[in-house]
């Protein structure tokens, strides 16, 4: 029991008296007493049933120190010309790529809250409740990307966010806080690598996006966590009327990933996306929760989530929709697809419509199935291997689902990494044989 | 041409496929029982017989379909024995099934998976790949031979088609692989004619001396347009007669009543 708890107490153990602005003390301390209330949460939770956080149980986690031990930034098909690079959850000037762009912003959370902290008072407090990872993140957050659009700023150039997990020998853990904040008709769209680290670390992050009366944000993100990683992420979005929200979230690596999308569609007109797509292998865990609160009329979600699972892989998709009893003309959608490759890979899928109007077009769709073997017969038969034809399936397969992204560059480079992740899993598998 | 059934035994070494005693079984139950049949090189043979004779499992047996259980017999091709390779190797080795039904393949494009299929096929022979620009050319040249639209190969594969087109489809990939060994399984199967008339013609362009064709077909229809060399009948599991083309004719004349009621006697 002492052991079981150790994990726990060393992250409880790693909140400091705060040095800053009092309102802010306050924040970290409700956060930090929120969460030792909850607990790290456990199966027993109705959120958490299907993801167990054990593996988080056991470890002395640390704090990570500057983070000198980075191997640089790789380019790659999604680098940008704006580019911003947190190493260990930190942001890194003499990393990041940073021309001046009209009606943009980009500050580090820790340098705004040392030097002016009141610019943050009104943004950082979020009324959550049961969300004990965003709460530890409250408690420990140190550092995180703050990207602020002036009204009516379209932004064209792409915006990389690189976050590099430094090589260590101890556990780590850091918990960076993003804030985007789109003031009224701007426009952005922001990809974030997440990228493997080889020892072991817990990443909490929690992004909190504001979109103002017209705003539209595309926010990709992709998790190639490394094998001993745990990442946990949960987005608190808010969108004011005729906002426009579209996320993907690819996820291809980490022994266990949650990512906890909740919308907020507060003013009329509102829309959001909320797609993702998975690759498990081993033991891989994978979750995808969302929350879309359909407050204002005639508002719009759209979900669409596709995962490949092989081995003893597990995912897991929890989708909630709620309308409210006054809002009117709503769509929402959901669609959770999975394919198994493996009689021992498991999908749990849970969708929860809690609609309180009458003028409400509502779905949800759930499959879970195995490669076509008609179909690979076929591919076989004009001659294509068989271990070719399986990943030209799955491919097709995660590639419907990356369909959804609308920014053409982001859609055929994530394409191209599934691709480039499935040919690593067919010679790994090769080479096994 | 009058007694094609002694002269396709006489000479086996010029055999492109070689069936002897063939028994196969699906989910234990006896389907074929006991076919043999050789086809020569650039010989036409087809094959027709009432719905459930075996024609199919025929077909699937030869491309190499899991859960078809070969238990007596043996097939060659090439003098090789067929059963030993995958069905990939067997594609690669010149031997293409035209399927009956067409499988959709969702969001694998059709030039994505032709590519594939030639460049699997080449490296297996260990020739050079083609790049994108020679695949390119060379499906320039066989869709304008074929008088095939390419614009069906910028969709998936076979998704959304309609018969006509899957059909269309199989007879140009059949141009762009080449094949040594070419089974029709009814191809005309859920066509009109006109989209009969333009498959078959598809099929008679790759009519050559080095191409064998087993050609399966329930009606004489396609026959017609296809003209074989050796025409058989598949009844209950076994060939239950040989002859020229004319027998064809015999058979849309007469049925297949004959065969069935010979079969269960």
């Amino acid at each position: 029991m002492q052991q079981d708890i150790q994990g726990e107490a060393a992250l409880v153990a790693l909140a400091a008296p705060d040095q800053g602005a009092p309102w802010l003390t306050d924040l970290r301390a409700q956060g930090l007493e929120r969460f030792r209330a909850a607990g790290l949460p456990t199966v027993r939770v109705e959120a958490w049933k299907y993801t167990n956080l054990n593996p988080l149980r056991h470890d002395a986690w640390q704090a990570p120190g500057e983070g000198t031990n980075v191997r640089g930034v790789r380019d790659t098909e999604l680098s940008a010309d704006l580019r911003v690079v947190l190493v260990n959850g930190r942001l890194r000037p003499e990393l990041c790529r940073l021309p001046r762009v009209a009606g943009l912003k980009i500050d580090s959370l820790a340098r705004l809250l040392a030097e002016a902290p009141d610019e943050l008072a009104a943004l950082l407090p979020a009324d959550n409740d049961d969300l004990p990872m965003f709460d530890l993140n409250t408690a420990l957050m140190a550092d995180g990307y703050v990207l602020r659009l002036e009204e009516n700023a379209k932004i064209d150039a792409l915006i990389e966010i690189v976050s590099l997990a430094e090589d260590n020998e101890v556990p780590l853990t850091y918990h960076p806080r993003h804030l985007i904040v789109a003031a009224p008709g701007s426009s952005v769209t922001v990809i974030e690598r997440h990228v493997e680290g080889r020892h072991r670390y817990f990443v909490n992050g929690a992004t909190q996006m504001v979109l103002q009366a017209g705003a539209n944000v595309r926010h990709y993100r992709t998790v190639e966590e490394g094998a001993n990683a745990v990442h946990t992420h949960t987005m608190l979005a808010h969108l004011a009327e005729d906002a426009s929200l579209e996320c993907f979230n690819l996820v291809l690596g980490g022994r266990l990933t949650r990512s906890e999308a909740h919308v907020a569609l507060s003013g009329r007109g509102a829309r959001v996306a909320l797609n993702g797509a998975y690759g498990l292998a081993g033991r891989e865990h994978c979750d995808n929760t969302t929350v879309v609160n359909h407050i204002a009329g005639e508002t719009s979600s759209r979900q669409v989530f596709k995962g490949v699972l092989d081995g003893k892989s597990r995912a897991v998709y929890q989708g909630r929709i709620a309308v409210r009893p006054d809002a009117q003309k709503i769509d929402g959608h959901q669609l959770s697809k999975a394919m198994l490759l493996s009689d021992e890979a498991e999908i749990d899928t849970k969708p929860e419509l809690e609609i309180l109007a009458d003028d409400v077009k509502c779905s949800h769709g759930a499959t879970a199935g195995e490669l076509d073997k008609d179909a690979l017969f076929y591919m076989r038969a004009r001659g294509i291997p068989e271990a070719e034809a399986r990943a030209m399936l799955i491919h097709a397969f995660l590639a419907d689902a990356v369909e959804e992204v609308s920014h053409d560059a982001v859609r055929t480079a994530l394409a191209n990494r599934i691709e480039e992740w499935l040919a690593t899993k067919t010679s790994a598998e090769g080479a096994a044989q | 041409m009058g007694d094609d059934t002694n002269e396709q035994c006489e000479d086996l070494s010029s055999s492109m496929l070689d069936i002897k005693n063939l028994h196969v079984d699906v989910d234990g139950k006896p389907i074929l029982k006991g076919i043999d049949l050789s086809i020569g090189a650039g010989e036409v043979h087809a094959i027709m017989g009432p719905n459930g004779s075996g024609k199919s499992t025929l077909s699937y047996v030869l491309a190499g379909r899991d859960g078809y259980e070969v238990t007596e017999g043996s097939i060659a091709y090439e003098g090789q024995d067929l059963l030993e390779l995958a069905p990939e190797e067997r594609a690669a080795r010149g031997i293409f099934l035209a399927f009956q039904y067409p499988v959709e393949l969702p969001g694998v494009p059709g030039t994505t998976f032709l590519k594939g299929a030639v460049n699997a096929q080449r490296r297996h022979r260990e020739e050079p790949e083609l790049d994108a620009m020679q695949f390119l050319r060379l499906m320039r040249e066989k869709t304008k031979e074929l008088g095939i639209g390419d614009e069906m190969l910028k969709r998936a594969v076979n998704v959304g088609f309609s018969g006509g087109e899957k059909k269309r489809n199989e007879v140009l990939q059949m141009a762009l692989l080449e094949p040594k060994l070419a089974i029709l399984d009814e191809t005309d199967s859920g066509l009109d004619i006109d989209a009969l008339k333009v498959v078959a013609e598809g099929v008679n362009l790759l009519r050559s001396p080095d191409r064998s064709m087993l050609v399966i077909t329930h009606y004489q229809r396609l026959l017609d347009y296809v003209v074989p060399d050796h025409v058989h009948v598949l009844a209950n599991g076994r060939i239950a007669r040989s002859g020229g083309k004319e027998l064809a004719h015999e058979l849309e004349a007469k049925g297949y009543a004959e065969f069935t009621k010979d079969a269960a006697a």
